[in-house]
């Protein structure tokens, strides 16, 4: 018997052995490589606080902007149709869970790069599988959180759970926590085994990750217009997520209470959980040998052609973008949406135009507010964050070469802005046609966005030299780590102070004024984050 | 051509070189020798200026690499033992990436490539992606980048790991033709009979201090370097366990 006990022993050793591992490596996923070598232990507590402490900020924006929504879905329970709050909530986590998992799934679990080390030693693929997907749960709970923490909260205000109901909640929680990463699994599944198959592995990785980001999209403002429509409309928003029978079933638990149903609900949701967990396990050898392969390309001549110094480094950096779809999607999102919004903002012209004309406001102040807004959808651009992370282990062939160190970080600082410049001012442009401000406001504003693409370049930069994360063996760890979270977080932060001087100023000072005022305060922002730059962020650089 | 003066570089309480000095002339090829751990990549680092010492100076063609480091990086090439590239280039693209870094005219970069592409074996490979390379291939592509742009010190750590025997033999000759020239090599290795049977000058490194340095006679006499080596080892192994004899009574 004890022989027998065992093997099992050691496998769930090994087990815990690996997601021990994995959750380690992603809490220090940041600024363990700053070339300081203080004791492990000060730079972990460093690490783990980092990670806390986004979270925590990521925590406060989830709450401002879902808050609203959640107060109003709250009246629900007044009219008997409590279990639509539980409902709406449980559709606003799921898609946050689902677009960050399945791109970094396919990263984390079929694209590490100790993946062929562990599957020639005695483990199980199931055992790497279940490791990796550990790690890929605590993210997810950490995004799942940011929602249903603020939900929970609100609801225990505004009608307050009874023992049963919050234990269902917590049971419901569990459940949807590791059905949204199970559905990111398999969509990151089914990316790897299209992409296995095509010659051009990254073009179909690409596209595929738009095409479900785009999916994505049009659920939440379809969906948010919906909510928004039905909340005048209680029994409109209640019959149409009651046609969803498991949501309704699952959210009804919820609000009154049945610890049974949720029990049975949560298990089933760990049921598929457990089976997309043994599916991807059987094809993991395959895949990860796929991932690896790389199909030849036919034999040409090579070209040798001569370029300057920064644009050979600017190209590489654009090359090593266009390479990987993960680094292209979730670095550049930011120029991806504003051309979106600009493309949607000439296609209903008209529309906006009419709507526009309802506020009684002049097109100078109309034109500030639009275009200081337009700075949340630009600042998703994280590039500037990870730029220098992405380099890993390959830092060595810039810093070994003839290049000053602020050439090597100015290169960077263009291709971050090579990105946004060109759809930010495609997007000023759309709005100065849309509003027609006089030429001064359309060019200050101007002025205003094209410094805001060049602060927030330099921030993320700061952030990347503060926080360098060379030593990945994940480069998703390096694209999606805390460092791209905390570049959006502040460039969320210097867009609202942007919305708040534009909102107020222009009544105070008048349009031109005010737009100095902004245009000034970015002006003296960019200058010293280059400073910085110039200076420190180059020392930092060359102590790597 | 190279000239280090009283290195030091620790790593927190580690001191991982300790005073280290030593000087390379052109037309030297100069091996670097040690156990495992005994600093000679943090040495090699140092003087391609990866790392910042904590004390010396270190001197490429009478440049200070501390004040001048990108001067000092025009004049030499260094090739790590491990090279990672970028994987998502092209290998004719790496080099030429490469090559604009050196300013390496088109005419010059394409007669150069062809060379020594050619010598390494890899001339047709070098429009496939260098994620479809085997390591050795790699180790090859980041040789031939080396030495595209003419450096006159080329700084090696462990070249010929990964290397097949015509590559190893390629790079032997290749390494003669540049000191012929009056440049200079300063590499480390583990294959003791290459070292002895190429290298003009050899150093060993022990924990972090060099033991033995000078002509590749005078160390090796008329044994052989690997006896020479396993002798200092064995002396050093005698004398720690005499210490911690020492300590325990």
């Amino acid at each position: 018997m004890q022989q027998a006990r065992t093997p099992g022993r050691r496998e769930l050793k090994l087990l815990k052995t690996l997601i021990a591992a994995n959750i380690q490596a992603f809490l220090l996923s940041g600024g363990t490589a700053s070339g300081k070598r203080g004791s492990r232990g000060k730079r972990a507590v460093k690490s783990v606080a980092g990670v806390a402490a986004v979270f925590i900020v990521s925590l406060l924006f989830c709450s401002l902007y879902f808050g609203m929504l959640f107060i109003s879905l709250a009246s629900f329970e007044e009219h008997g149709y409590g279990w639509v709050y539980f409902a709406v909530s449980t559709i606003l986590g799921l898609l946050f869970l689902i677009i960050g998992s399945a791109s970094i799934s396919k990263a984390m679990i079929f694209e590490a790069k100790d993946n062929s080390m562990l599957l020639s030693m005695p483990i199980k693929s199931f055992h790497i599988v279940a490791s990796r997907v550990a790690a890929l749960l605590a993210m997810n709970l950490a995004y799942l959180s940011s929602v249903m923490l603020p939900a929970a909260i609100i609801w225990q205000i505004r009608c307050g759970f009874s023992p049963a109901s919050f234990v269902s909640f917590l049971l419901f929680l569990i459940g949807l926590l590791c059905f949204g990463t199970s559905l990111g699994v398999i969509m990151g599944y089914v990316i790897s085994m299209i992409a296995r198959r095509s010659r051009h592995k990254t073009a179909v990785t690409t596209v595929l990750s738009f095409v479900f980001f785009g999916a994505y999209m049009a659920v939440i403002i379809g969906g948010q217009s919906y909510i928004m429509e039905a909340l005048e409309n209680k029994e409109l928003l209640a019959g149409g997520l009651k046609g969803v029978l498991p949501l309704y079933i699952i959210s009804s638990a919820v609000s009154d209470g049945s610890i049974g149903v949720s029990l049975m609900a949560m298990a089933a949701e760990l049921g598929i959980f457990a089976l997309s967990v043994l599916l991807i396990s059987r094809s993991f050898n395959s895949i990860v040998a796929g991932s690896s392969e790389v199909r030849r390309k036919k034999t040409s001549p090579v070209e040798f052609r001569s370029r300057g110094l920064m644009p050979a480094l600017v190209l590489k950096e654009a090359r090593h973008l266009g390479s990987n779809a993960l680094y292209s999607m979730n670095s550049t999102m930011g120029a991806f949406m504003t051309i979106l919004a600009a493309g949607f903002a000439v296609i209903k012209r008209e529309s906006l135009q009419e709507a526009l004309s309802l506020f009684s406001a002049s097109p100078e102040y109309l034109c500030i507010i639009i275009a200081t807004a337009s700075t949340f959808i630009i600042g998703m651009n994280t590039l500037s964050g990870v730029i220098l992370s992405v380099e890993g282990d390959r830092l060595w062939i810039l810093k070994s070469s003839p290049i000053k160190s602020i050439d090597i970080l100015k290169s960077k600082l263009y291709m971050h802005e090579i990105i946004s410049l060109p759809p930010a001012v495609i997007f000023w442009a759309v709005t100065v046609i849309l509003v027609k401000p006089d030429i001064a406001t359309a060019a200050l504003s101007l002025a205003a966005v094209t410094l805001y693409c060049v602060l927030t370049a330099n921030l993320g930069l700061w952030i990347n030299l503060l926080r360098p994360s060379l030593d990945w063996t994940n480069g998703a760890a390096a694209i999606k780590g805390m460092n791209a979270l905390l570049v959006m977080l502040l460039n969320m932060a210097v867009s609202t102070v942007l919305v708040i001087l534009g909102s107020l100023l222009p009544s105070a000072v008048g349009s031109i004024p005010a737009l100095l005022i902004i245009t000034a305060a970015l002006l003296l922002g960019t200058a010293l984050s280059y400073l910085w730059i110039k200076r420190r962020g180059v020392r930092r650089l060359e102590r790597i | 051509m190279l000239k280090i003066e009283h290195l030091t570089k620790s790593y927190g309480e580690k001191v991982a070189v300790r005073d280290i000095s030593l000087s390379i002339s052109p037309g030297q090829i100069y091996a670097f020798i040690g156990h495992n751990g005994a600093g000679k990549t943090t040495v090699i680092k140092s003087c391609c200026g990866l790392l910042q010492f904590d004390s010396g100076e270190i001197y490429i063609d009478g440049i200070s690499v501390k004040s001048e480091p990108v001067e000092c990086k025009k004049r030499l090439a260094y090739l790590p033992d491990n090279p990672d590239l970028y994987e998502f280039m092209t290998g004719g693209r790496y080099i030429n990436f490469v090559s604009d870094i050196f300013g390496v005219s088109s005419q010059r970069r394409r007669e150069l490539t062809q060379k020594y592409a050619g010598l390494m074996g890899i001339e047709g490979e070098l429009s496939q992606p260098i994620s479809s390379y085997s390591h050795g291939m790699k180790q090859k592509l980041a040789i031939v980048s080396a030495l595209v742009h003419e450096p006159k010190l080329l700084i090696m750590d462990e070249p010929f790991v990964g290397l097949d025997p015509i590559a190893a033999h390629s790079l032997k000759e290749i390494m003669r033709q540049i000191c012929d020239q009056g440049g200079a090599i300063f590499f480390s290795t583990h294959v003791l009979e290459v070292a002895q049977k190429l290298c003009d000058r050899v150093a060993i490194i022990r924990q972090g201090s060099i033991v033995a340095d000078g002509s590749m006679e005078d160390i090796s006499g008329e044994g052989s370097l690997e006896e020479v080596f396993l002798e200092l080892s064995e002396d050093f192994v005698h004398a720690a366990g005499e210490d911690s004899g020492k300590e325990g009574a």
